[in-house]
Protein backbone atom coordinates (compact mmCIF):
# COMPACT_ATOMS: atom_id res chain seq x y z
CA UNK A 1 0.00 0.00 0.00
CA UNK A 2 0.87 3.75 -1.04
CA UNK A 3 2.43 5.36 1.78
CA UNK A 4 1.78 9.10 -0.23
CA UNK A 5 -0.89 9.84 -2.31
CA UNK A 6 -2.13 12.63 -5.29
CA UNK A 7 -4.19 15.30 -4.65
CA UNK A 8 -5.48 17.04 -7.69
CA UNK A 9 -8.06 18.40 -10.55
CA UNK A 10 -6.01 16.31 -13.01
CA UNK A 11 -8.65 13.78 -14.84
CA UNK A 12 -5.76 12.65 -16.87
CA UNK A 13 -3.74 11.71 -13.63
CA UNK A 14 -6.90 10.15 -11.82
CA UNK A 15 -7.12 7.78 -14.65
CA UNK A 16 -3.06 7.16 -14.35
CA UNK A 17 -2.99 6.57 -10.60
CA UNK A 18 -6.28 6.00 -9.61
CA UNK A 19 -5.53 3.94 -6.41
CA UNK A 20 -3.30 6.66 -5.23
CA UNK A 21 -5.11 9.80 -6.44
CA UNK A 22 -7.66 12.21 -4.63
CA UNK A 23 -9.36 13.63 -6.99
CA UNK A 24 -11.29 17.10 -6.86
CA UNK A 25 -13.18 17.46 -10.09
CA UNK A 26 -13.95 21.14 -9.62
CA UNK A 27 -11.60 22.26 -7.65
CA UNK A 28 -9.22 25.43 -8.46
CA UNK A 29 -5.60 26.00 -8.25
CA UNK A 30 -5.75 27.68 -4.84
CA UNK A 31 -8.31 24.90 -3.82
CA UNK A 32 -5.55 21.90 -4.34
CA UNK A 33 -2.88 25.05 -2.50
CA UNK A 34 -5.46 25.46 0.33
CA UNK A 35 -5.95 21.82 1.09
CA UNK A 36 -2.63 20.60 0.79
CA UNK A 37 -2.12 23.33 3.15
CA UNK A 38 -4.74 21.83 5.28
CA UNK A 39 -3.10 18.24 5.24
CA UNK A 40 0.55 19.81 5.71
CA UNK A 41 -0.80 21.24 9.02
CA UNK A 42 -1.78 17.88 9.93
CA UNK A 43 1.20 16.74 9.66
CA UNK A 44 2.05 15.77 5.44
CA UNK A 45 4.71 16.48 3.87
CA UNK A 46 5.06 18.46 0.39
CA UNK A 47 6.76 15.96 -1.83
CA UNK A 48 6.98 17.93 -5.55
CA UNK A 49 7.14 21.79 -5.51
CA UNK A 50 4.01 23.41 -5.72
CA UNK A 51 4.48 25.83 -8.52
CA UNK A 52 5.51 23.52 -11.14
CA UNK A 53 8.05 24.29 -13.85
CA UNK A 54 7.73 28.05 -15.79
CA UNK A 55 3.81 27.88 -16.35
CA UNK A 56 2.33 30.42 -13.95
CA UNK A 57 0.29 28.99 -11.88
CA UNK A 58 -2.75 31.10 -12.98
CA UNK A 59 -1.76 29.91 -16.23
CA UNK A 60 -2.53 26.16 -15.98
CA UNK A 61 -5.66 25.21 -14.03
CA UNK A 62 -4.40 22.23 -13.25
CA UNK A 63 -2.34 21.21 -10.30
CA UNK A 64 -0.99 18.30 -9.12
CA UNK A 65 0.90 17.98 -5.54
CA UNK A 66 2.24 14.75 -3.87
CA UNK A 67 1.65 14.54 0.00
CA UNK A 68 2.94 11.76 2.39
CA UNK A 69 0.74 9.97 4.44
CA UNK A 70 2.76 10.90 7.36
CA UNK A 71 0.55 12.52 10.59
CA UNK A 72 2.80 14.37 12.91
CA UNK A 73 4.75 17.08 14.15
CA UNK A 74 4.47 20.17 11.40
CA UNK A 75 7.05 20.39 8.33
CA UNK A 76 7.71 23.96 8.05
CA UNK A 77 9.69 23.23 5.17
CA UNK A 78 6.69 22.39 3.43
CA UNK A 79 4.45 24.82 4.98
CA UNK A 80 6.80 27.79 4.13
CA UNK A 81 6.32 26.39 0.03
CA UNK A 82 2.49 26.27 0.36
CA UNK A 83 2.22 28.98 1.56
CA UNK A 84 4.71 30.94 -0.36
CA UNK A 85 2.83 29.37 -3.67
CA UNK A 86 -0.14 30.52 -2.43
CA UNK A 87 1.08 34.08 -2.40
CA UNK A 88 2.52 33.83 -6.34
CA UNK A 89 -0.84 32.80 -7.29
CA UNK A 90 -2.26 35.76 -5.37
CA UNK A 91 -0.07 37.86 -6.34
CA UNK A 92 -0.64 36.94 -10.27
CA UNK A 93 -4.57 36.99 -9.75
CA UNK A 94 -6.96 35.19 -11.63
CA UNK A 95 -7.55 34.61 -15.75
CA UNK A 96 -10.85 35.53 -16.35
CA UNK A 97 -11.36 33.39 -19.77
CA UNK A 98 -11.89 29.90 -20.30
CA UNK A 99 -9.79 27.44 -22.39
CA UNK A 100 -11.17 25.12 -25.42
CA UNK A 101 -10.97 21.32 -24.97
CA UNK A 102 -7.50 20.97 -26.99
CA UNK A 103 -6.08 23.50 -24.93
CA UNK A 104 -7.39 21.70 -21.61
CA UNK A 105 -6.05 18.72 -22.45
CA UNK A 106 -2.06 19.95 -23.22
CA UNK A 107 -3.10 21.52 -20.26
CA UNK A 108 -3.67 18.22 -18.50
CA UNK A 109 -0.47 16.57 -20.37
CA UNK A 110 2.18 18.71 -19.31
CA UNK A 111 0.59 18.66 -15.38
CA UNK A 112 0.88 14.88 -15.72
CA UNK A 113 4.36 15.04 -17.06
CA UNK A 114 5.75 16.90 -14.09
CA UNK A 115 3.82 14.74 -11.79
CA UNK A 116 5.27 11.68 -13.39
CA UNK A 117 8.70 13.39 -13.16
CA UNK A 118 8.31 13.71 -9.44
CA UNK A 119 6.81 10.05 -8.88
CA UNK A 120 10.22 9.02 -10.81
CA UNK A 121 12.29 10.94 -8.57
CA UNK A 122 10.27 9.94 -5.41
CA UNK A 123 12.66 9.56 -2.33
CA UNK A 124 13.28 6.21 -1.56
CA UNK A 125 11.23 6.28 2.07
CA UNK A 126 7.91 6.45 -0.12
CA UNK A 127 6.59 3.30 -2.05
CA UNK A 128 3.08 2.60 -4.36
CA UNK B 1 40.90 23.45 -23.34
CA UNK B 2 41.72 26.08 -25.80
CA UNK B 3 38.97 27.12 -28.54
CA UNK B 4 39.51 29.88 -30.67
CA UNK B 5 36.20 31.48 -32.15
CA UNK B 6 35.95 32.64 -35.17
CA UNK B 7 33.60 35.21 -36.30
CA UNK B 8 32.44 35.32 -40.00
CA UNK B 9 30.28 38.70 -39.48
CA UNK B 10 26.56 37.95 -41.50
CA UNK B 11 25.14 41.48 -42.35
CA UNK B 12 22.88 40.42 -44.45
CA UNK B 13 20.63 37.16 -45.54
CA UNK B 14 18.90 35.80 -48.83
CA UNK B 15 17.71 33.14 -50.68
CA UNK B 16 19.96 32.01 -53.91
CA UNK B 17 20.70 28.51 -55.74
CA UNK B 18 23.63 27.60 -53.39
CA UNK B 19 24.29 27.76 -49.47
CA UNK B 20 27.24 30.37 -48.80
CA UNK B 21 28.21 32.96 -47.63
CA UNK B 22 29.57 35.91 -50.14
CA UNK B 23 30.90 39.38 -48.57
CA UNK B 24 28.93 39.20 -45.80
CA UNK B 25 25.50 37.87 -47.19
CA UNK B 26 24.63 34.53 -46.40
CA UNK B 27 22.30 33.08 -49.27
CA UNK B 28 20.08 30.04 -48.82
CA UNK B 29 19.36 27.21 -50.88
CA UNK B 30 15.90 26.98 -49.74
CA UNK B 31 15.25 23.24 -51.07
CA UNK B 32 18.36 21.86 -49.60
CA UNK B 33 18.05 23.23 -46.27
CA UNK B 34 14.23 22.20 -46.30
CA UNK B 35 15.14 18.42 -46.66
CA UNK B 36 18.45 18.96 -44.11
CA UNK B 37 16.06 20.64 -41.54
CA UNK B 38 13.49 17.85 -42.60
CA UNK B 39 16.32 15.24 -42.22
CA UNK B 40 13.71 12.02 -43.67
CA UNK B 41 12.05 12.59 -40.16
CA UNK B 42 8.51 10.98 -41.37
CA UNK B 43 6.47 12.47 -38.50
CA UNK B 44 7.21 16.02 -40.28
CA UNK B 45 3.96 16.98 -42.20
CA UNK B 46 5.09 20.04 -43.82
CA UNK B 47 8.20 22.27 -43.29
CA UNK B 48 8.77 25.64 -44.60
CA UNK B 49 11.43 28.31 -44.56
CA UNK B 50 11.25 32.24 -44.64
CA UNK B 51 13.46 34.76 -43.79
CA UNK B 52 13.22 38.15 -41.03
CA UNK B 53 15.49 40.85 -41.12
CA UNK B 54 16.30 43.45 -38.66
CA UNK B 55 14.05 46.55 -39.62
CA UNK B 56 10.74 44.14 -41.58
CA UNK B 57 7.67 44.93 -40.30
CA UNK B 58 7.37 41.09 -39.54
CA UNK B 59 6.00 39.25 -36.24
CA UNK B 60 7.52 35.75 -35.82
CA UNK B 61 4.99 33.86 -33.37
CA UNK B 62 5.33 31.75 -31.85
CA UNK B 63 8.98 30.59 -31.60
CA UNK B 64 10.14 27.39 -30.10
CA UNK B 65 13.89 27.83 -30.00
CA UNK B 66 16.40 30.52 -31.48
CA UNK B 67 19.79 28.99 -32.73
CA UNK B 68 23.00 30.02 -34.16
CA UNK B 69 24.52 28.31 -36.94
CA UNK B 70 28.16 27.14 -36.35
CA UNK B 71 30.77 24.48 -37.90
CA UNK B 72 33.86 22.74 -35.86
CA UNK B 73 36.66 23.22 -38.64
CA UNK B 74 39.55 21.97 -36.15
CA UNK B 75 39.09 19.60 -33.07
CA UNK B 76 37.17 17.10 -31.90
CA UNK B 77 33.59 16.85 -32.61
CA UNK B 78 30.52 18.83 -34.35
CA UNK B 79 28.72 21.41 -32.86
CA UNK B 80 25.34 19.94 -30.61
CA UNK B 81 27.34 16.39 -29.87
CA UNK B 82 24.71 13.90 -28.65
CA UNK B 83 22.23 15.78 -31.09
CA UNK B 84 23.69 15.93 -33.65
CA UNK B 85 26.29 13.30 -34.52
CA UNK B 86 28.35 11.48 -32.46
CA UNK B 87 29.12 12.12 -28.56
CA UNK B 88 32.53 13.32 -28.86
CA UNK B 89 34.07 15.73 -26.15
CA UNK B 90 33.81 19.06 -27.65
CA UNK B 91 34.70 22.54 -26.12
CA UNK B 92 38.97 23.03 -27.71
CA UNK B 93 40.48 23.14 -31.39
CA UNK B 94 38.37 25.97 -33.46
CA UNK B 95 34.91 26.58 -34.17
CA UNK B 96 33.26 29.61 -36.75
CA UNK B 97 30.31 31.31 -36.25
CA UNK B 98 27.95 32.86 -38.69
CA UNK B 99 27.47 35.83 -36.10
CA UNK B 100 24.54 38.00 -37.15
CA UNK B 101 22.45 35.00 -38.52
CA UNK B 102 19.97 32.67 -36.61
CA UNK B 103 17.79 29.91 -37.01
CA UNK B 104 14.62 30.37 -35.41
CA UNK B 105 11.96 28.04 -34.97
CA UNK B 106 8.16 28.05 -35.09
CA UNK B 107 5.21 26.09 -34.61
CA UNK B 108 2.53 24.82 -32.69
CA UNK B 109 3.50 22.34 -30.33
CA UNK B 110 0.47 22.83 -27.40
CA UNK B 111 -2.56 24.70 -27.40
CA UNK B 112 -1.38 27.54 -25.39
CA UNK B 113 1.94 29.23 -27.05
CA UNK B 114 4.05 31.93 -26.22
CA UNK B 115 7.22 33.62 -27.80
CA UNK B 116 7.32 36.65 -29.89
CA UNK B 117 10.30 38.43 -32.00
CA UNK B 118 9.19 41.22 -33.89
CA UNK B 119 11.70 42.40 -36.69
CA UNK B 120 10.52 45.82 -36.00
CA UNK B 121 8.68 48.44 -33.87
CA UNK B 122 8.35 48.81 -30.31
CA UNK B 123 8.60 44.85 -29.73
CA UNK B 124 11.55 45.08 -31.36
CA UNK B 125 13.58 46.67 -28.79
CA UNK B 126 12.39 44.19 -26.14
CA UNK B 127 14.02 41.17 -27.98
CA UNK B 128 17.86 40.51 -28.53
CA UNK B 129 16.85 38.57 -31.92
CA UNK B 130 15.37 41.40 -33.42
CA UNK B 131 18.97 42.41 -34.48
CA UNK B 132 19.79 38.91 -36.10
CA UNK B 133 19.19 37.75 -39.58
CA UNK B 134 16.59 35.29 -38.99
CA UNK B 135 15.93 32.09 -41.47
CA UNK B 136 12.28 30.87 -40.08
CA UNK B 137 11.58 27.43 -39.88
CA UNK B 138 7.93 26.60 -39.63
CA UNK B 139 7.26 22.98 -39.05
CA UNK B 140 3.77 20.97 -38.51
CA UNK B 141 4.15 17.61 -38.05
CA UNK B 142 1.62 14.54 -38.78
CA UNK B 143 -1.64 14.99 -37.06
CA UNK B 144 -1.37 11.84 -35.28
CA UNK B 145 1.87 12.87 -33.31
CA UNK B 146 1.41 13.41 -29.31
CA UNK B 147 2.73 16.03 -27.33
CA UNK B 148 6.08 14.75 -26.26
CA UNK B 149 6.99 13.52 -29.69
CA UNK B 150 5.95 16.80 -31.28
CA UNK B 151 8.30 18.76 -29.08
CA UNK B 152 11.01 16.70 -30.40
CA UNK B 153 10.54 16.81 -33.67
CA UNK B 154 10.37 20.57 -33.66
CA UNK B 155 13.48 20.44 -31.63
CA UNK B 156 15.60 18.53 -33.44
CA UNK B 157 14.28 19.71 -36.91
CA UNK B 158 16.13 23.56 -35.68
CA UNK B 159 19.05 21.71 -35.28
CA UNK B 160 19.64 20.03 -38.31
CA UNK B 161 18.97 23.11 -39.77
CA UNK B 162 21.39 25.26 -37.74
CA UNK B 163 23.68 22.41 -38.65
CA UNK B 164 23.77 22.59 -42.29
CA UNK B 165 23.61 26.60 -42.19
CA UNK B 166 26.66 26.78 -40.52
CA UNK B 167 28.70 24.40 -42.41
CA UNK B 168 28.91 27.40 -45.14
CA UNK B 169 31.30 29.06 -42.83
CA UNK B 170 33.55 26.02 -43.09
CA UNK B 171 35.96 27.93 -45.61
CA UNK B 172 35.00 31.15 -45.30
CA UNK B 173 37.99 33.07 -43.46
CA UNK B 174 36.57 34.87 -40.23
CA UNK B 175 36.22 38.78 -39.82
CA UNK B 176 37.23 38.26 -36.09
CA UNK B 177 38.82 35.81 -33.82
CA UNK B 178 38.54 35.35 -29.85
CA UNK B 179 40.34 32.40 -28.06
CA UNK B 180 39.00 30.98 -24.73
CA UNK B 181 40.89 29.15 -22.85
CA UNK B 182 40.85 27.01 -19.55
CA UNK B 183 43.66 24.73 -17.79
CA UNK B 184 42.73 21.57 -15.96
CA UNK B 185 41.87 22.64 -12.42
CA UNK B 186 45.35 22.74 -10.65
CA UNK B 187 47.38 24.26 -13.64
CA UNK B 188 44.18 26.90 -13.69
CA UNK B 189 44.96 27.98 -10.10
CA UNK B 190 48.48 27.83 -10.18
CA UNK B 191 48.50 30.31 -13.23
CA UNK B 192 46.44 33.32 -11.54
CA UNK B 193 47.73 32.36 -7.54
CA UNK B 194 46.59 35.85 -6.24
CA UNK B 195 43.22 36.24 -7.87
CA UNK B 196 40.20 35.13 -6.44
CA UNK B 197 38.56 31.80 -8.02
CA UNK B 198 35.56 32.19 -9.48
CA UNK B 199 33.36 28.87 -10.71
CA UNK B 200 29.84 29.76 -12.68
CA UNK B 201 27.14 27.55 -11.15
CA UNK B 202 24.61 27.19 -14.34
CA UNK B 203 21.75 25.87 -13.47
CA UNK B 204 19.58 24.64 -16.12
CA UNK B 205 15.82 24.02 -16.35
CA UNK B 206 14.96 20.45 -16.05
CA UNK B 207 11.41 19.84 -15.15
CA UNK B 208 9.55 17.18 -17.79
CA UNK B 209 7.92 18.29 -21.05
CA UNK B 210 8.47 21.57 -22.72
CA UNK B 211 10.43 22.58 -19.66
CA UNK B 212 14.04 20.56 -20.49
CA UNK B 213 17.67 21.43 -21.30
CA UNK B 214 19.86 18.43 -22.64
CA UNK B 215 24.25 18.15 -22.38
CA UNK B 216 25.65 16.44 -24.81
CA UNK B 217 22.35 15.25 -25.74
CA UNK B 218 21.37 13.54 -22.45
CA UNK B 219 18.63 15.18 -20.51
CA UNK B 220 19.76 16.78 -17.61
CA UNK B 221 16.86 15.90 -15.54
CA UNK B 222 19.07 12.86 -15.09
CA UNK B 223 22.60 14.20 -14.41
CA UNK B 224 23.59 14.99 -10.83
CA UNK B 225 25.48 18.27 -10.82
CA UNK B 226 29.09 18.39 -12.82
CA UNK B 227 32.21 20.03 -13.82
CA UNK B 228 32.01 21.73 -17.19
CA UNK B 229 35.07 23.34 -19.30
CA UNK B 230 33.45 26.89 -19.76
CA UNK B 231 34.28 26.32 -23.68
CA UNK B 232 32.20 23.53 -23.88
CA UNK B 233 28.84 25.69 -24.20
CA UNK B 234 30.45 27.68 -27.35
CA UNK B 235 30.41 24.27 -29.08
CA UNK B 236 26.56 23.55 -28.20
CA UNK B 237 27.54 21.43 -25.44
CA UNK B 238 24.02 22.74 -24.01
CA UNK B 239 21.01 22.67 -26.00
CA UNK B 240 17.53 24.07 -25.40
CA UNK B 241 14.09 22.04 -24.97
CA UNK B 242 12.19 24.75 -23.53
CA UNK B 243 9.18 25.69 -24.48
CA UNK B 244 7.58 27.91 -22.29
CA UNK B 245 8.15 31.10 -20.42
CA UNK B 246 9.17 32.93 -23.29
CA UNK B 247 10.85 35.58 -21.65
CA UNK B 248 13.69 33.98 -19.91
CA UNK B 249 13.81 30.73 -20.50
CA UNK B 250 17.63 30.10 -22.10
CA UNK B 251 17.19 29.29 -26.00
CA UNK B 252 19.47 27.15 -27.52
CA UNK B 253 21.43 30.78 -29.01
CA UNK B 254 22.04 32.00 -25.63
CA UNK B 255 24.01 28.98 -24.14
CA UNK B 256 26.05 28.80 -27.24
CA UNK B 257 26.92 32.38 -26.77
CA UNK B 258 26.67 32.44 -22.88
CA UNK B 259 27.24 36.00 -21.85
CA UNK B 260 28.18 35.12 -18.10
CA UNK B 261 31.19 32.91 -19.32
CA UNK B 262 32.14 35.18 -22.05
CA UNK B 263 32.12 38.01 -19.51
CA UNK B 264 33.97 35.73 -17.03
CA UNK B 265 36.58 35.25 -19.49
CA UNK B 266 36.35 39.01 -19.98
CA UNK B 267 37.73 39.49 -16.63
CA UNK B 268 39.84 35.96 -16.24
CA UNK B 269 43.48 36.70 -15.51
CA UNK B 270 42.25 40.70 -15.01
CA UNK B 271 41.06 40.29 -11.53
CA UNK B 272 39.60 36.90 -11.10
CA UNK B 273 40.67 33.45 -12.07
CA UNK B 274 37.49 31.74 -14.10
CA UNK B 275 38.05 28.15 -12.85
CA UNK B 276 35.27 26.50 -14.66
CA UNK B 277 31.39 25.59 -14.67
CA UNK B 278 29.26 23.62 -12.16
CA UNK B 279 26.14 22.50 -14.26
CA UNK B 280 23.21 21.70 -12.05
CA UNK B 281 19.41 21.47 -12.78
CA UNK B 282 15.81 22.50 -11.64
CA UNK B 283 14.11 19.37 -10.98
CA UNK B 284 10.58 19.05 -9.52
CA UNK B 285 10.80 16.89 -6.35
CA UNK B 286 12.00 18.52 -3.46
CA UNK B 287 14.58 15.89 -2.47
CA UNK B 288 15.85 16.17 -6.11
CA UNK B 289 16.30 19.67 -5.22
CA UNK B 290 18.20 19.37 -2.08
CA UNK B 291 20.11 16.38 -3.77
CA UNK B 292 21.20 18.84 -6.72
CA UNK B 293 22.02 21.68 -4.57
CA UNK B 294 24.34 19.96 -1.88
CA UNK B 295 26.09 18.75 -4.60
CA UNK B 296 26.66 21.60 -6.35
CA UNK B 297 27.62 23.19 -2.82
CA UNK B 298 30.30 20.55 -2.52
CA UNK B 299 31.77 20.78 -5.94
CA UNK B 300 32.30 24.09 -5.59
CA UNK B 301 33.97 23.84 -2.53
CA UNK B 302 35.95 20.97 -3.97
CA UNK B 303 37.08 23.47 -6.89
CA UNK B 304 38.70 25.99 -4.60
CA UNK B 305 36.07 28.41 -5.69
CA UNK B 306 36.27 32.14 -3.13
CA UNK B 307 33.34 33.21 -5.11
CA UNK B 308 30.17 32.12 -7.50
CA UNK B 309 28.30 32.94 -10.24
CA UNK B 310 24.64 31.27 -10.07
CA UNK B 311 21.64 31.82 -13.09
CA UNK B 312 18.67 30.00 -13.20
CA UNK B 313 16.15 29.61 -15.52
CA UNK B 314 12.28 29.90 -15.53
CA UNK B 315 10.39 31.49 -12.92
CA UNK B 316 8.62 29.75 -9.41
CA UNK B 317 10.15 26.85 -8.62
CA UNK B 318 13.76 26.93 -10.20
CA UNK B 319 13.56 30.39 -7.77
CA UNK B 320 13.58 27.42 -4.86
CA UNK B 321 17.10 25.73 -6.53
CA UNK B 322 18.22 29.29 -6.86
CA UNK B 323 18.16 30.19 -3.18
CA UNK B 324 19.18 26.83 -2.23
CA UNK B 325 22.04 27.21 -4.11
CA UNK B 326 22.88 30.39 -2.48
CA UNK B 327 22.37 29.80 1.08
CA UNK B 328 24.55 26.15 0.74
CA UNK B 329 27.43 28.34 -1.22
CA UNK B 330 27.64 31.20 1.35
CA UNK B 331 27.10 28.61 4.43
CA UNK B 332 30.34 27.32 3.04
CA UNK B 333 32.03 30.89 3.02
CA UNK B 334 31.64 30.97 -1.06
CA UNK B 335 30.55 34.35 -1.62
CA UNK B 336 27.60 34.23 -4.19
CA UNK B 337 26.21 36.73 -7.05
CA UNK B 338 22.63 35.93 -8.44
CA UNK B 339 21.27 35.98 -11.23
CA UNK B 340 17.73 36.27 -12.61
CA UNK B 341 14.85 38.19 -13.69
CA UNK B 342 11.92 39.51 -11.79
CA UNK B 343 7.96 39.18 -11.67
CA UNK B 344 6.81 41.81 -9.59
CA UNK B 345 3.27 42.74 -10.82
CA UNK B 346 2.16 44.98 -13.41
CA UNK B 347 2.80 47.65 -11.29
CA UNK B 348 6.61 46.54 -9.99
CA UNK B 349 5.39 46.66 -6.07
CA UNK B 350 4.98 43.04 -5.64
CA UNK B 351 7.70 40.00 -3.98
CA UNK B 352 9.93 39.22 -6.95
CA UNK B 353 10.73 36.06 -6.55
CA UNK B 354 8.75 33.17 -5.33
CA UNK B 355 11.60 32.18 -2.68
CA UNK B 356 14.16 34.33 -0.93
CA UNK B 357 16.54 34.54 1.18
CA UNK B 358 18.99 37.14 3.81
CA UNK B 359 22.03 35.90 2.08
CA UNK B 360 21.50 36.64 -1.33
CA UNK B 361 22.48 40.14 -1.11
CA UNK B 362 24.29 40.26 -4.16
CA UNK B 363 21.64 39.88 -6.84
CA UNK B 364 21.50 41.19 -10.56
CA UNK B 365 18.09 41.68 -12.17
CA UNK B 366 17.25 41.64 -15.66
CA UNK B 367 13.69 43.51 -15.75
CA UNK B 368 10.20 42.99 -14.79
CA UNK B 369 8.51 40.20 -16.74
CA UNK B 370 4.49 41.77 -15.76
CA UNK B 371 5.67 45.10 -17.31
CA UNK B 372 2.67 46.02 -19.85
CA UNK B 373 3.83 46.64 -23.14
CA UNK B 374 1.98 47.59 -26.34
CA UNK B 375 2.89 45.83 -30.36
CA UNK B 376 2.16 47.48 -33.05
CA UNK B 377 0.21 46.47 -35.97
CA UNK B 378 2.56 43.90 -38.97
CA UNK B 379 3.34 43.70 -42.27
CA UNK B 380 3.74 39.80 -42.36
CA UNK B 381 3.62 37.25 -39.43
CA UNK B 382 5.15 34.20 -40.01
CA UNK B 383 3.65 31.31 -37.39
CA UNK B 384 0.32 31.58 -35.88
CA UNK B 385 -0.95 35.01 -35.61
CA UNK B 386 -4.27 33.57 -33.02
CA UNK B 387 -2.12 32.20 -30.54
CA UNK B 388 -1.26 36.37 -28.97
CA UNK B 389 -5.03 35.85 -27.05
CA UNK B 390 -3.50 32.00 -25.95
CA UNK B 391 -0.33 33.17 -24.73
CA UNK B 392 1.41 33.71 -20.99
CA UNK B 393 1.40 36.98 -20.45
CA UNK B 394 -1.45 37.79 -22.24
CA UNK B 395 -5.53 38.23 -21.76
CA UNK B 396 -8.66 37.54 -23.41
CA UNK B 397 -8.28 40.54 -25.96
CA UNK B 398 -4.68 41.10 -25.91
CA UNK B 399 -4.80 40.55 -29.74
CA UNK B 400 -6.92 43.70 -31.17
CA UNK B 401 -8.66 43.11 -34.28
CA UNK B 402 -6.18 44.94 -36.20
CA UNK B 403 -3.53 42.82 -35.27
CA UNK B 404 -2.03 45.03 -32.49
CA UNK B 405 -1.20 43.14 -28.98
CA UNK B 406 -1.36 44.44 -25.41
CA UNK B 407 0.60 41.87 -23.22
CA UNK B 408 3.49 41.97 -20.52
CA UNK B 409 6.51 42.30 -21.42
CA UNK B 410 6.87 38.22 -20.87
CA UNK B 411 5.36 37.48 -24.36
CA UNK B 412 8.63 38.52 -25.48
CA UNK B 413 11.71 35.95 -26.53
CA UNK B 414 14.23 36.68 -24.91
CA UNK B 415 13.05 40.25 -23.16
CA UNK B 416 14.18 39.13 -19.43
CA UNK B 417 16.81 36.22 -20.29
CA UNK B 418 18.02 35.10 -16.98
CA UNK B 419 21.82 34.70 -18.43
CA UNK B 420 22.06 38.71 -19.50
CA UNK B 421 21.54 38.02 -22.16
CA UNK B 422 19.60 41.63 -22.89
CA UNK B 423 19.89 44.82 -21.94
CA UNK B 424 16.68 45.55 -19.61
CA UNK B 425 17.22 45.37 -15.65
CA UNK B 426 15.06 47.29 -13.03
CA UNK B 427 15.78 49.87 -10.02
CA UNK B 428 14.37 49.83 -6.21
CA UNK B 429 12.51 53.33 -6.23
Amino acid sequence: MANFYILTNNPMVEEKYPEITEFEEDSTVGDIFNHSRDAIHLGANLINHPLAGSIKPNQSPYKSLVLSDRKGDLDMFSLTLIEGANQVLKKLGPRRRGYAESVLEDFQVIDLDLLDSAIDGLPYEYHE
Amino acid sequence: MRLEIGNILIKDIAFGSKTEVKDGTLFVDKDELIEAATGGDERIKSLDVYLAKPGDKTRIIPVKDVIEPRCKVDGKGNIFPGVIGDVDQVGSGRTHVLKGAAVVTTGKIVGFQEGIIDMSGEGAKYTPFSKLNNIVIKMEPIDSIKQHEHEEVIRLAGFRAANYIGEAGRNVEPDEEKVYETKPLLEQVKQYPDLPKVVYVYALQTQGLMHNTFFYGANAMKIVPTFMYPTEVFDGAITSGNCVSACDKNPSYVHLNSPVIDDLYSRHGKDINFIGCVITNENVTLQDKKRSSNMTAKLVEMLGADAAIISEEGFGNPDADLVMNCNNLENKGIKTVLVTDEYAGQDGASQSLADSTPKGDAVVTAGNANEVIDLPVMDTVIGHPEVANIIAGAWDGSLREDGSIEAELQVITGSTNELGFFNLSAKTI
